[in-house]
This record gives structure tokens, C-alpha cells and sequence, in this order.
């Protein structure tokens, strides 16, 4: 590891900056990412907002399949992309010699690893807030005649989704570049991860009792308990928080331990 | 670095130096580290407890002609039970915060309304009258009260939890009350909010779904409201339990560090 | 296609999305089985007035149905619960009465197969655009089941003012729903919101020294006995006031509300009754010998065996089955309502013009048209059922109506 490296990663002089503009620069990846990610998510509200109602109610329609399908096919497409480049390379540029980094370094990893954690939570908001009860209230209102509904082909085929798009490569990032997690594995992350993910085959579930055995568009209804379920693997996220603190508590001591200033 | 790696458990026991917490440069270490948590900590709080409530249920929140005396006070506490705990106990065992319930209620309300606003008033264009949010807050200030107070997880489930069901409908009265006048409509009482379900027409949710009112003759008139609220009450002490004991197995057996298998 | 093509068509409904107009699309019509479509509900005489309205005005939607005596077993029936509704996209009208052979129906009900029922739904318009309107039944357990849709259009009303529902309460308040008690509601939760986030703030904002960290090291080291040390005798006063505060604000909200609203009643629900009425068949005997269904050639052919044992001789006028209408336009009469979907005008022939009074004879019904491609009809050859039912209608020399329904097995041909 060269000087110049871990001085550039420099925590402690990060931290130092004082103002707006530090605060800014330190947290860099949220404000970058999140500006993104709200862009993402106004854009597909307004298109949902504009083309449910005009012509998406009718799977038959061929504006359907111009507007709708294709939108659906762009979003696999992203999101395997994401995904699959993601991991991958995360996995092949990954940290081999763990002994080589500072604790400047190491700490300033646990940092990034949560700025990529807090974008991650914002689209988790915009989920919570603009995406979950839209699929109740289209429902709620129009006839179902397909599976891939216009809030569907925006909730289960991106937004939720691309929780797990970014989290996978984030999982590996983690366990390839943080020393404490270094050849082992993260129990509590994992379980985040495969909850989030695993509401995805529930969707095949979800279609597949809508349409031989659950007419009614009750939202609170048994056959979307398995989303519940899945939701629950969030519960691992403050053993998860607990085990960054442990080593972040660590880390602090040592770079703060020049500071010889007692409050 | 000379310290040691963090042990696979969790609960191993971790010692720290504690005169490191004085000083300056480790304290701002320590609030930027507050600023991140809290923020990542409660968006997905709010995304988790949106994915329970509202699917477990939403629908009695989302239309005012669902809210009844039988089964909304019921089904609510229960459903917030099992999030609320999920989370007080890891929170209450790692960091001695009493602040989960209210997070959670705090942050539904907050996400409900973006919510009502732009998807049942903007996208379905309901008026925000018929499907505003029910409010659970002050039953979550309670229930974290209770926590700080006591300092105890099991006062807590046996007081908290009861507090919040028992006095979830008192808390939503005053916003209630106005939709259960009666009008009489083509012949037929209706309340105002039975009349807002049946003018705004909702075509996949007819009315023999509402989920509300089952009773048999055996209803000993007025008594309905405090025999929900009691049974509920006593429905959300067993699954605040339950789900407590959950989340501790979670904390006490998940939380660690597997060794990859080689 | 390939994905640069998609990508490029994406990119052009991008730029396409400010000239689209609020037309919306018709819905679920197609959806369902073929099958399912012909032996659940026959609407029929579906008359929609005026079709052009401002924001404001009274549309009205009158016809009948009739639940078939061919409905699937498999599929739960009008003979437990159901709901006569509009397929509207959301509330862009208000329902304000809708009965059945004059019953309100406020509620759920329930019907008999092979009975008449005449529908009437009363709307208003609240959101100008341009609007599909179908009746239809929400069959508990079954889901939805859709009549005929008309075109409305609604234009913006011509003042300004903002949109008003107005009822009156059994006290004698005039109460406008559209915002109906709001402002109360939004008082409660901003009162609620600004405490529960005042708590929140307490307890993670205000420590100057950190939270997390320095708690969870605290506990770490001084072992679980002590951890309780960190709730502060101050924080147990906090929070004693907060509890406190809480209380007092649910009590005094809980009687505020109890002495403005002292007249409140339960939800209320329940299921009403509504008797059918028979069906006018005319002395008209019909049995379905059998049925065949062309795939290539679009076409249902019935071959049947009726008896006319009326006095007046019946003509064969119209066949109708999963909303097609099949006219048969030798016979007069058969009128179609101005602006009416999925009509074939000339659909159906009928290997026989009249049936003299007394006789007896076989009748080969063809039903033909492109419509049964366009409404996905072709899918019945993959229905697990293959059964067909429609209702076929035919005049006496009066000029009076009857109809009777018919079905069957059908066999696909001409593979």
C-alpha cells in the first residue's frame, strides 16, 4: 500500500473538513448516488403516472406492448447489467493481501461501504413511499388482466429488484475489501441480501394464485404474506450495523489516537 | 494494527478502551457515524414496516369505510407488534435506545402520507378525505415510554404493548369520529364513510370485501369497541412476545460471522 | 426485435409521452377465458346517456343481465355475493345510485341463474377526460366480470370552481366529501408527527457526543449488568413527561371528538335482496343439437331444433355471447345504440327466416365475424371446458322481443 493511497483515503483528514463543503465531500457517494437514484425514481413515477391510466390498462393493446413491455424488457436488461457487471468486478479487482491496509484505509472502506448503504436506503424510501401503495390503489380500481401490470412491471421488475442489483455486488465488495469480513462470511448481511432478494420468486407465487385460486384485490390478503416474510430479513440489519460498530469502534480508537486533546 | 478482529459472535464479549470516547476527533467520528446509521437504519424501517403493515393491513388504512370497530383495532396492533418487535430488542440489548416504536410509527405516518397523496389522490384520484392514514404515534411514544421507564423489555411487552392496542382507538377518534355520522341515503342509513365508499367508486374493490362488522347476535350492543380493544390488547402482549423472542435469536444465534465453507 | 431497436423505441415513447392524450384504454374485457366470457354473465340492451358531459352532469347506465344457467362449476357463482359496479379508472365519477329491478344497491347481493335483472347506475362526472365505462359484477371469490364498455367524454366544467360533493347528515349539516373533516385530520397528525419526532430527536440528535458507537462500547465493557446506567435519570423524566403529555393529548382528543360528533353510528353493511324476473322466451322451444367452431373461418355454428309453440310466427334476430353481438340483418328492428363496440352487423345467418306458429324444425345459427379474433374468442379450442352458452333473441309478428339462452359442447374444426 503507498503512502500516497492511504493519505488520499485519509479518514481522519476527511473528517477535519470543516463546512458545507466537507460535509459534502465526505459524503460524496450518498449525494452522488442518491441524486441518481431520486432521478431514477422520479422519472419512472412520472412515467407511471402518465401512462397507467392512458395505455396501460389493457394488455392486449398494442400501445401496451410499446410502452409497457418494452419498458419491462429495459429494465431486465439494466439490472441483470448492474448485477452480473457489478459483481464481477467487484470480484476480480478484489483486495488480496488484507495486512496492506491502514486503518486510515480500512475505516475509510467501512465509510464508503455506508455511503453505498445510505443510497441503497433512499431507494429504499422512494420504494416505501411511491411504489408499494401505488400497486394497491391500480389494483384496487382497474381489472387485472395480465401479470405484468404497469405498477407491477415498476415494482417488482425494477424498483425492488434493483435492491438486490446493488446489494449482491455491495455483499462482495464488503467481504473482499473489509478486513473483518475477510474470509468469512457476514451472516446478518447475507440474510439481508437473500431476503431481499427471495421476494423475487414470490412474485411467480403472487401471479400464480391471482390467477387460479385469488380473484379479490385484497391487499392484506394471505397469498401477499410471503412479501411480508421476506420483509423480515431486514430484522438481521442491527446485528449487521452491530458488526460494523464493533471493528468502526476499533478503528476510530486507532486513528483518533493521536488526538491527544481530553473534552 | 496491533487489535484484534472482532470475535464471529457478536455477543462474544469485545473490550474497549472507554477514555477514547472523550475524545474531540472520535466524537465526530461518532456523530457522522449517527448521521449514516439513522438515516440507513430508518429507510428501511420505513420500507419494512410499509411492506407489513400495508400487506397485512393496509386496506383498512387505505379507505375510511374500512375502519370499523372490530377488526381495524385488531389486525393493526398485531401487525405492529411483530415489526415493532423485530427491532426494540436488538436496538434495546446493543445500544440502551428506547426509540423503535415511535420510529416505526413515526415513519409510517410520514411514508403513508407521501404515499395517500401521490398514489390513492394524484395517481387514482381519490380524495385525500377518503383515504388519509390512520395515525399510530402516540400509541408508539407509549409503548417507548414505557421502555425508558421501566428499563425493561418485559414491563414493556406486558404494559407497552398493551397501551398500544388498548388505546389505538381513542388515539384515532378524534380523526374518526366525523366519518361515522349517519346520513340516510336512497332509504338506507349509511355513515358518511360507508356513503364515500359506495360514491367513489373503486371498480375491483367491491363493497362484500370490506372485511369489517362480522358479528352474530350474540353483540351485547355497545360493548363492541372495549372488547376489541382488550382482546387486542392482549393479542399484541403474546405477539410483541413472540416476535421478541424472535429477534433475540436472531441477535444472540445469526448475529456472527460464519467461516466460509472451504 | 433486437434491444438497440427497443432502446431507440423507448427513447422515441420518451418524447412521445407529452403528446399523448388522456385517452383511456378499455380493460380486462379480453382478459379472461373464452369460455368464461360466454357462460357467466349475458349483459345485454346496455344504453349509456348522454355520452358527451361536462364535469358535473348526471350520466345514466341502464340494461340487463342475465347470470347464465351454463356458469362453470368451477367457478363460484352471482348465487353467493356479488356487486354490480362501473369499470371506471378510479373515481372519475361519483356513484350516485345504482339498483337492480329497482332494488338500491348500496350493498351486496345475490342472484339466480337464468333470471332477468335490469340494472340502472346513476353517475356524475368529477375528472374531465375520456372514459370507458363498463357495468359490471364483482362476483365474490370469482373476481370481476365485465359488461359492455361506451366511450364517454367529459369535458372540463364551465366555472371554475372547484369540484363539490354535497350531502346532508341525518343532524342537518350540509357536509361537501370532497374534504370532508380533512383539516382535522391534518391537525391530529402534525400534532402527532411533531412529538413523535420531537422523541426521536431527544434521543438520537440531541447527545453531542454520539450515539451509537459510544453506547454500544459502553455496554460492550461494562458488562449487561450495567448497561441499564445508560437510561439517565434525566432521560426518565424526559420520557415520563412525554408519557404524560401523550396521555393527556389522546384523553382530551377522545372527548373533544366525543362532545362534536355525540351521534355516531357503526359501519354499516349487509347483503339486500333483489327477486329476478323470468325471462320472456315467447313459446320459443330451443335445444342445441350441436355446436361447432371454425378455426379458420371465425365462426360458431349452432345446429338446433326448435319448436315454435306461440301464435305468431318468431324470426331468429340476434345472437349474443361474451358481449358480440351477432345480428341477423334481415330482421328489422335490431337496433344498435349510437356509438356501440363490438356489433357485427351482419353476423349471423339463420338457415331459417320464420318459424310458422306449430312447427317444428332444424335451424343451422352461424355466427360469424372477425370479432371473434379480435376479443380473443379463438382461445375456447384451449379452454379446459370446451362449452359455449349465448342468448339468442327473436321477435314475434307484433314486433315484441324475446330471448332465451343457449349452449352446449362445442367441437373445434377444421384444424
Amino acid at each position: 500500500m503507498s503512502q500516497a493511497r492511504t493519505a488520499y483515503y485519509s479518514e481522519a483528514n476527511l473528517v477535519n473538513d470543516s463546512g458545507a463543503a466537507g460535509h459534502f465531500r465526505r459524503n460524496r457517494i450518498f449525494y452522488v448516488g442518491g441524486a441518481v437514484a431520486l432521478a431514477i425514481a422520479i422519472a419512472l413515477r412520472i412515467y407511471q403516472q402518465t401512462m397507467s391510466f392512458s395505455v396501460g390498462t389493457d394488455y392486449y393493446e398494442p400501445e401496451f406492448q410499446t410502452y409497457w413491455m418494452s419498458l419491462l424488457y429495459i429494465e431486465v436488461v439494466v439490472l441483470s447489467a448492474i448485477g452480473i457487471i457489478g459483481s464481477v468486478y467487484v470480484w476480480f479487482t478484489r483486495e488480496t493481501d488484507a495486512a496492506s491496509i491502514s486503518p486510515q484505509l480500512e475505516l475509510s472502506r467501512y465509510f464508503k461501504l455506508l455511503g453505498v448503504l445510505s443510497v441503497i436506503g433512499l431507494w429504499a424510501v422512494t420504494v416505501a413511499a411511491l411504489a408499494i401503495e401505488s400497486d394497491a390503489s391500480w389494483h384496487q380500481v382497474t381489472i387485472r388482466d395480465t401479470d405484468f401490470t404497469p405498477t407491477h412491471i415498476v415494482i417488482f421488475y425494477f424498483a425492488i429488484p434493483l435492491l438486490t442489483a446493488i446489494l449482491i455486488p455491495t455483499f462482495i465488495w464488503t467481504h473482499t475489501r473489509i478486513p473483518a469480513f475477510m474470509n468469512r462470511v457476514s451472516l446478518p448481511f447475507l440474510a439481508v441480501v437473500c431476503g431481499i432478494f427471495m421476494i423475487m420468486p414470490n412474485y411467480g407465487f403472487n401471479e400464480w394464485g391471482h390467477t387460479f385460486f385469488y380473484a379479490e384485490e385484497l391487499f392484506s390478503a394471505p397469498i401477499h404474506y410471503g412479501f411480508v416474510v421476506m420483509g423480515w430479513s431486514l430484522f438481521f440489519l442491527v446485528p449487521l450495523a452491530i458488526q460494523i460498530i464493533q471493528r468502526m469502534a476499533q478503528l476510530i480508537a486507532e486513528v483518533s489516537k493521536d488526538d491527544t486533546a481530553v473534552a | 494494527m496491533s487489535v484484534e478482529l472482532p470475535a464471529d459472535k457478536i455477543t462474544d464479549v469485545q473490550r474497549f478502551d472507554l477514555s477514547v470516547l472523550t475524545r474531540p476527533s472520535a466524537q465526530k467520528f461518532y456523530k457522522r457515524f449517527d448521521g449514516i446509521i439513522i438515516f440507513v437504519l430508518f429507510a428501511f424501517i420505513a420500507l419494512g414496516i410499509m411492506l407489513q403493515y400495508s400487506l397485512t393491513a393496509g386496506d383498512w388504512d387505505y379507505w375510511v369505510d374500512w375502519r370499523d370497530r372490530r377488526w381495524w383495532p385488531l389486525v393493526t396492533p398485531i401487525t405492529f407488534m411483530i415489526f415493532i418487535g423485530g427491532f426494540m430488542y436488538p436496538v434495546w440489548r446493543a445500544f440502551r435506545l428506547p426509540v423503535i416504536a415511535t420510529a416505526v410509527t413515526t415513519l409510517l405516518a410520514l411514508s403513508s402520507w407521501v404515499s395517500r397523496y401521490y398514489n390513492f389522490h394524484l395517481f387514482a384520484d381519490f380524495p385525500m378525505s377518503f383515504v388519509f392514514p390512520s395515525t399510530y404515534i402516540a400509541l408508539g411514544i407509549l409503548m417507548d415510554c414505557v421502555l425508558a421507564m421501566t428499563r425493561s423489555m418485559i414491563m414493556t411487552t406486558i404494559v407497552g404493548a398493551f397501551l398500544f392496542a388498548g388505546l389505538l382507538w381513542p388515539v384515532n377518534w378524534p380523526l374518526l369520529a366525523a366519518y361515522k355520522v349517519p346520513v340516510e341515503y336512497n332509504g338506507l342509513l349509511l355513515s358518511v364513510s360507508d356513503l364515500m365508499g359506495y360514491e367513489y367508486v373503486r371498480t375491483t374493490t367491491p363493497e362484500y370485501l370490506r372485511i369489517i362488522e362480522e358479528s352474530t347476535l350474540r353483540t351485547f350492543g355497545g360493548s363492541v369497541t372495549p372488547l376489541t380493544a382488550v382482546f387486542a390488547a392482549f393479542a399484541s402482549i403474546l405477539v410483541f412476545a413472540l416476535a421478541t423472542m424472535a429477534s433475540s435469536a436472531i441477535y444472540n444465534y445469526a448475529g456472527r460471522y460464519t467461516r466460509r465453507i472451504a | 426485435m433486437n434491444l438497440g431497436t427497443k432502446f431507440l423505441k423507448l427513447i422515441s415513447v420518451l418524447a412521445l409521452l407529452v403528446l399523448v392524450s388522456g385517452d383511456a384504454m378499455a380493460h380486462g374485457e379480453r382478459a379472461q377465458l373464452a369460455s368464461m366470457r360466454m357462460r357467466t354473465v349475458h349483459w345485454f340492451d346496455i344504453k349509456v346517456e348522454p355520452q358527451n358531459a361536462k364535469v358535473g352532469d348526471t350520466i345514466v347506465m341502464t340494461g340487463k343481465f342475465i347470470p347464465s344457467k351454463f356458469w362453470p362449476e368451477q367457478l363460484p357463482s352471482v348465487d353467493d355475493t356479488f356487486f354490480l359496479n362501473v369499470g371506471l379508472p378510479g373515481p372519475k365519477f361519483i356513484r350516485v345510485n345504482s339498483e337492480i329491478n329497482g332494488v338500491p344497491m348500496i350493498r351486496s347481493t345475490a342472484a339466480e341463474k337464468g333470471k332477468l335483472y335490469e340494472f340502472k347506475v346513476v353517475v356524475r362526472a368529477r375528472v374531465a377526460g375520456r372514459y370507458h365505462m363498463h357495468p359490471l359484477l364483482n362476483v365474490k371469490d370469482a373476481g370481476t366480470l365485465v359488461g359492455k364498455g361506451t366511450w364517454i367524454d367529459v369535458d372540463e366544467s364551465d366555472s371554475d370552481a372547484p369540484y363539490v360533493n354535497e350531502v346532508t347528515t341525518m343532524q342537518g349539516d350540509v357536509i361537501d366529501l370532497e374534504n370532508y373533516a380533512l383539516g382535522n385530520v391534518y391537525f391530529w397528525h402534525v400534532v402527532w408527527i411533531i412529538l413523535g419526532v420531537a422523541y426521536l430527536v431527544y434521543w438520537l440528535i440531541l447527545p453531542k457526543k454520539g450515539v451509537f458507537i459510544p453506547r454500544y462500547m459502553f455496554i460492550a465493557e461494562s458488562g449487561i449488568d450495567k448497561a441499564n446506567s445508560l437510561v439517565t435519570k434525566k432521560d426518565f423524566m424526559v420520557s415520563g413527561v412525554f408519557f404524560t403529555v401523550t396521555l393527556a393529548i389522546i384523553l382530551t382528543g377522545y372527548l373533544w371528538a366525543e362532545s362534536k360528533y355525540p351521534v355516531t353510528i357503526p359501519l354499516q353493511t349487509g347483503k339486500v335482496e333483489v327477486v329476478g324476473y323470468e325471462v320472456p322466451t315467447g313459446g320459443l322451444e330451443i335445444a342445441v343439437e350441436n355446436a361447432t367452431y371454425e378455426l379458420t373461418g371465425r365462426n360458431l355454428s349452432m345446429r338446433t331444433r326448435m319448436k315454435n309453440t306461440s301464435a305468431s310466427p318468431i324470426r331468429i334476430a340476434e345472437f349474443i355471447t361474451a358481449n358480440i353481438r351477432f345480428i341477423n340483418d334481415k330482421v328489422p328492428g335490431t337496433g344498435m345504440v349510437a356509438g356501440e363496440e363490438m356489433v357485427s352487423k351482419d353476423g349471423l345467418s339463420v338457415s331459417v327466416d320464420v318459424i310458422a306458429p306449430g312447427q317444428e324444425v332444424d335451424v343451422l345459427l352461424k355466427a360469424e365475424d372477425a370479432l371473434w379474433e379480435k376479443y380473443r374468442m379463438t382461445g375456447l379450442i384451449y379452454d379446459p371446458d370446451s362449452r359455449f352458452a349465448g342468448m339468442l333473441f327473436y321477435y314475434d309478428a307484433q314486433g315484441n322481443r324475446y330471448q332465451q339462452e343457449v349452449g352446449g359442447a362445442v367441437l373445434p374444426s377444421n384444424f
